[in-house]
This record gives structure tokens, sequence and C-alpha cells, in this order.
């Protein structure tokens, strides 16, 4: 007989997976001193963002995006000093909560920037609004966050790049989308969107919508033959991460990318998964609120300085995060010698229009951007793969 | 459409489930052996994995060289962490499983984080062989050239570990050390050895399969838990501790992926449990049974 049972393994299996839920990660970096901001010391500013796990390459932009700021500023915001207080936002929203608690009530920062993912934001907004401390997410923007007090975010609404770039499919294309999404909340958006944008202005899509299982697609083949059972004339996807590198690759290799042309969020083809689709991605049309390659002077600073420091070029998540540190300066200049949360929360209401390496823009009553929307194509930019700006599609996020 | 009308339009799929079954048993046979041999379930499987994906990227440049390369490190890299993961299991074998998998579930934390290092987080290229970077036609449909070829030499491995492990001198002292250790002691064996040498073994398959699969499951953060996750269904459903068992176990989960989603595409996020939960419902011990062979 052999000497093991099945049973025993399976209640091992099960109990592997639970274990492997509780990973945690420890609280970042504090500093001890209490440092008393409304009288002329260092403001304190507390930063959300992660530090590893499957967030990391977006948290690590952000950060850079941040940390170039304050180093272009001499570490001075609204012409005080100031201390940040750094600790990681977790996959785990309940870390994630614990860490941004600690921010508030042991370090007391008079206001935080951060947080990169929508299933962290809605507990943690909640904790800062009951606390009357203002919150500037640096990407994450779900609807139940939209027009709450003492949050902002210097990012985009979730499906802004499909409320943008809607109208120019249903112009352009002549005849029905597949659309294509990995399925959780996110992913509906987008789908609702655009089915939405569709039905008012008479775009078409081919057949019901393929949803893809979230986290991860084994394989996309099956998925792909869906698309081609529709026969449309173009394809609108929306993935992430590893997903987005796999189905583009998947996309081309299985001989779709000659037939439909795709179009996407531009997160398909940003930073470092471009890089990984390598030119599977060629021809890819996406919308985004940035692209390195603007022309205009903020953003041309911003991209030297930002190549200069990290040896790459900036992505949306960085200069999101570059505009935090911008409101924050401004704010705090508009506070005068009283800098408290409560005035913080007034002032960044009242900033105006934001200078940004993106283009102007500024806060809707939503509290998240208004702002353009561009159509950028993966192309080959010199020697190196670039998502390259093409033509510009609307102002959304008006209300 | 007859019979072979209907096998012509779904040729690609059943192809690509062939493929993709064969990239899980490179990973379920040592995980299956050794949970097997040293009733050690190894929750760092995947990690072994990811490492080959890694070692794909760094080497694998588009030459045979440096694919070459690549799967020489990959026997190298998958052998160590497989004798060094029996040198550390070894010392809680009479600690009971959930000590065990403890051990494996920290040492593949730490290689998750030890990858997101190196790597900033982001996913990274993989790239195949540049003679084999292109599209054929298969009955009318594309299908990439690199696939056929995976089947090929993962099809090869397969019959290679099949008849070792079944049919040779070498794979009865395993299977007799697997079935009962004692006995095989008492023979004047030193089973330590036989499951070093399966451990090691069982790591080179799988960081070799990372190698070989990463063009086709790339390397990124995540992808060492999802590909454990779809091992451990093989094994379940295909019957613990033989090879027979993780290869007929992987094929079926390769064509429920594939196949299964074509035909039942409302279906889709349930299949993989649903159809590990009808071969629980049906035959517990798993669709090859051990007890069978033994």
């Amino acid at each position: 007989m052999p000497n093991y049972d099945r049973r025993g393994f399976l209640r091992l299996t099960g109990a592997a997976a639970a274990t492997s839920a509780l990973t945690s990660a420890c609280s970042g970096s504090s500093l001890g001193d209490d440092g008393n901001s409304a009288d002329g010391g260092p403001v304190k500013i507390g930063l959300l963002l992660p530090e590893g796990g499957v967030y990391k390459a977006p948290g690590d932009d952000q950060r850079a995006g941040w940390n170039l700021y304050l180093e272009l500023n001499k570490n001075r915001l609204g012409g005080r000093e100031i201390t940040v207080v750094t600790a990681p936002e977790d996959e785990n929203p309940d870390t994630t909560k614990a860490n941004a608690e600690k921010l508030l009530k042991k370090d007391k920062c008079l206001v935080v920037a951060g947080i990169v993912s929508s299933a962290n934001i809605i507990p943690v907004q909640k904790m800062f609004t009951e606390a009357k401390v203002p919150l500037l997410s640096t990407n994450a923007s779900p609807a139940p966050v939209q027009g709450v007090k003492y949050g902002w975010r210097s990012s985009f609404q979730n499906a802004d790049p499909t409320l943008a770039i809607a109208p120019y499919i249903a112009k352009t294309v002549d005849g029905p989308i597949t659309l294509i999404t990995a399925n959780y909340a996110a992913g509906q958006d987008h789908a609702k969107v655009l089915d939405k944008v569709f039905k008012t202005i008479g775009g078409k899509l081919a057949g019901d919508p393929i949803f893809t299982p979230f986290p991860m697609t084994a394989s996309f083949q099956p998925y792909l033959k869906q698309i081609e059972q529709q026969k449309p004339k173009a394809v609108y996807c929306f993935f992430a991460g590893a997903d987005a590198v796999k189905f583009v690759k998947e996309y081309e290799q299985f001989g779709l990318s000659e037939k439909f042309q795709l179009y996407a969020p531009g997160w398909l083809t940003e930073g470092g998964i471009l890089n990984a689709q390598g030119d599977s991605a060629k021809g890819i049309l996406n919308s985004l609120n940035y692209s390195a390659d603007l022309d205009n002077a903020a953003n041309r600073k911003f991209v030297a300085e930002f190549q200069r420091k990290n040896g790459r070029a900036p992505t949306c998540f960085s200069v999101q995060a570059y505009d935090a540190g911008w409101i924050l300066d401004k704010a705090i200049a508009a506070c005068g010698d009283e800098v408290t949360s409560e005035r913080l929360e007034k002032e960044i209401g009242e900033i105006g229009q934001i200078d940004s390496p993106r283009g102007p823009w500024e806060f809707g009553k939503h509290r998240s951007p208004v702002q353009k929307w561009y159509l950028r194509e993966v192309k080959k930019d010199g020697d190196v793969l670039a998502n390259v700006v093409i033509d510009e599609l609307s102002t959304v996020g008006v209300d | 459409m007859g019979v072979f009308g209907w096998f012509d339009s779904h040729l690609v799929s059943i192809v690509d489930g062939v493929a993709f079954g064969l990239l899980l048993f490179t990973l379920a046979a040592g995980l299956s052996l050794v949970f097997g041999m040293m009733d050690v379930l190894n929750l760092a499987h995947g990690t072994l994995y990811l490492a080959g994906a890694y070692l794909a990227y760094l080497l694998s440049d588009g030459s045979w060289a440096g694919f070459l390369a690549a799967i020489a490190a990959g026997v190298a890299v998958g052998a160590g962490g497989g004798a060094l993961l029996t040198g550390m299991t070894q010392p809680l074998a009479r600690r009971g499983h959930l000590d065990q998998a403890l051990l494996t579930i920290g040492v593949a934390l730490i290689g998750a984080e030890v990858f997101l290092l190196v790597s900033r987080g982001d996913p990274l290229p993989a790239i195949e062989p540049a003679a084999l970077g292109t599209s054929i036609s298969l009955s009318g449909q594309t299908y990439p050239a690199y696939r056929l070829v995976f089947i090929g030499v993962a099809a090869l491995l397969a019959v290679l570990v099949y008849l070792v492990f079944e049919r040779s001198t070498l794979g009865a002292l395993v299977r007799a050390t697997v079935s009962d250790r004692e006995m095989v002691q008492a023979l004047g064996v030193d089973t330590r050895k036989v499951l070093l040498a399966v451990f090691a073994f069982g790591g080179a398959l799988a960081t070799v399969g990372g190698v070989l699969g990463a063009p086709i499951i790339g390397p990124a953060p995540g992808v060492d838990e999802n590909v454990l996750v779809l091992s451990l269904v093989v094994i379940v459903v295909g019957g613990l501790g033989s090879i027979r068992g993780a290869l007929v176990g992987a094929l079926y989960i390769g064509q429920v992926q594939s196949l299964g989603v074509v035909l039942l595409p409302e279906y889709a996020p349930f299949l993989i449990f649903g159809s590990m939960f009808l071969v629980l419902a049906l035959r517990p011990q798993g669709l090859v049974s051990l007890a069978r062979t033994a």
C-alpha cells in the first residue's frame, strides 16, 4: 500500500492555500520625531505605495516620479521643509489599512499620497474621510470614491480611456467590434462604458463581450478562437500585467493581429510590459492620459530629468505621482503659516489648473482629473519600441 | 459536419491543449513523485518553474547557443534546488505535513521576493530561438511554430521519464521506495540517496520546463503560484505518486483548458475545478490509481 492517504493530502493542500493567503508585509520606516508642523517645523506627508508584490512595477514608477519632484524642489514644498513617512501598500487591503492607520495615528501625517490598487483605496478612503485627513491617490480611482470628501486623485477615473477612445473607434472602424477583457471589476467597467457609448453614438459590438479568467488566463487560444467566430472588424481589449504580455503575444502568434486592428486602454502597453511584449505589440492603438513623447515644455524637462535619474523613460504612473508633488507644493504654499489637514483639503479644492507634463488639467466635481486623452500607436521610435502619440482624443472627466 | 470536420475545426485547440498539458506534466511529474516517495508536498515547486523562466530571459537571446545554455543552466539550477530542498525537508520528515508545507511555502515566498528584487516587478521577455519564432498554418489556422516543437521535445521528455521510472531497474527501485520504504531499506538500499536523486530529478524537470515553457508562460510575478496550483490539480486528478498519473492528469487538464473552454465558453471560470470535482466524485483515487499497479 502507498504510505500516504488522499484525505490527508487534500487537507494539506487546503492548509497550504490558506497559509499562502496570510502573507503580510512588515510595516515601513518611520521617523521618531513628532514634528509640529503648524508652527514652521517640517510638514509631515505620508507616502503609501507598493514596495513588493504584483504592483511593484507601478509602485516603483510612482516613487520615482514623486522623488523627482521633491529632488527638483530641494525637498521643500510650498516653501516649507517636509518630512516624508513611507509605508508599504500591500495586495491585501487589511494590511494596507493597518499601514495607512499607522500613517494617520502614529505618524500624524497631515496628508497622504499614493495607492495603486482599487481594492485598497475603498477601505482606506473611508478611514481618511472619517479622520478628516486628505488622501491624494496617485493611481487608484474606482467609482465608489468619486466625489467623497477628503479624497483627491491625480490619475483618472477607471473607465476614462475607454470613454475617450470609444467615439474614435466608432467613427474609424467600418463594422462591428469584439470586446475582450479580464473578468474583474475594472474589466467589467470598461465593457459597460464601451457598450454605453456605442449605444448613444451608433457603434456596434460583434457579439457578447468575452471575459477571460482573472488573475491569470493560462491559455488565451480558446478566447482568440471566440474572437474569430464573432467575425469583427476590430478588437478592443483590457488587460494588465502578465496577462497583457501573454494576450498581446498570442494575439500576434495566432495570426489575429493581421486580421483585426487591436485597440485598448494604454496600460496594455505601458512601461516594462511593452518591453516584454516586444515586436508583437507593433501597431496597437491605445488611449492614455500621457506619453513620454508629448511635446510641451513641462514634459521635455520632466522626461530629461527622469531619464537622467532613473535611466529609463517615465510612465503615466510616474507623471501622476509627480503631479501629486506639484499639487501639494501649491496647496501648502496657499495654506500660509497654518498648515493643517482641513486647510489642505480646502486649498487642494481651489488649486485651479495643474501645470503637468501630460498637459494642463484640473479637478472636476468628482475630485478626479478633467484631462485630455491621447491616441498612441506602438511603433519603433529610433531603436526602441514606444507608444507614440498620433492624435488627440477628447477631454474626459467633465461632470 | 462529420466527426472528421469537427476534429479539423478544433485541431488548433486540441494541439494547444496538448502543448499546455505537456508543460504541466514537467511540473506535476516531480511534484507527484516527491510527494509519493517522501511524503513532502513541495509548495516551492512553482518557484523552480519560475527560476527556469527567468533563466530563459537571462540566457536565451534568440540563438540556439543561448537556448541550449538556458536548458543546461536549468538542469543545474533545478537539480541543485531539488537537492537543497531535500536537505531542508528531511530534518522535518517526522514532524508531519504541515511543518514541511510551511517550510516550502517560506522558500516559495523568499524566492518570489528575490525574483521581484531582480526583475523590478515587470513581466520580462522570454524569446524562443529565432528559427522557431514564426507561425505556421495548421489546417488553415495560424499556429505558433515553437509550440509544435515544444510538444515534440516535451513528449520526448515524457516518454523518457516514463521508460526510466516504469520500465527500468532503477525505476523499479524508485517505485519500491514509494510503496514501502522500510522494506527497501531492509534490502540494504540507502533510500536517502534514492530520495535525493528523485527530488533533484523532479527539480531539474520543473526548471527545464520553465526554460522551455517561458515563451508560453513567461517570467512574471505570480506565475510561480499559478503553475503550482495547476500542477496540484493535475496530480489530484491524475492520481498521486506515479508518472503515468501525472501524464494522464496533465493531458486531461490541458484539454479542459483549451478544448473545454471552446466548447463550453460560458463555464470557462469553473471548468478546471469543476472537472477536478467530477474526477474526485467519480474516481476518488484519481484517473490512474497507484493501487492498481502495486
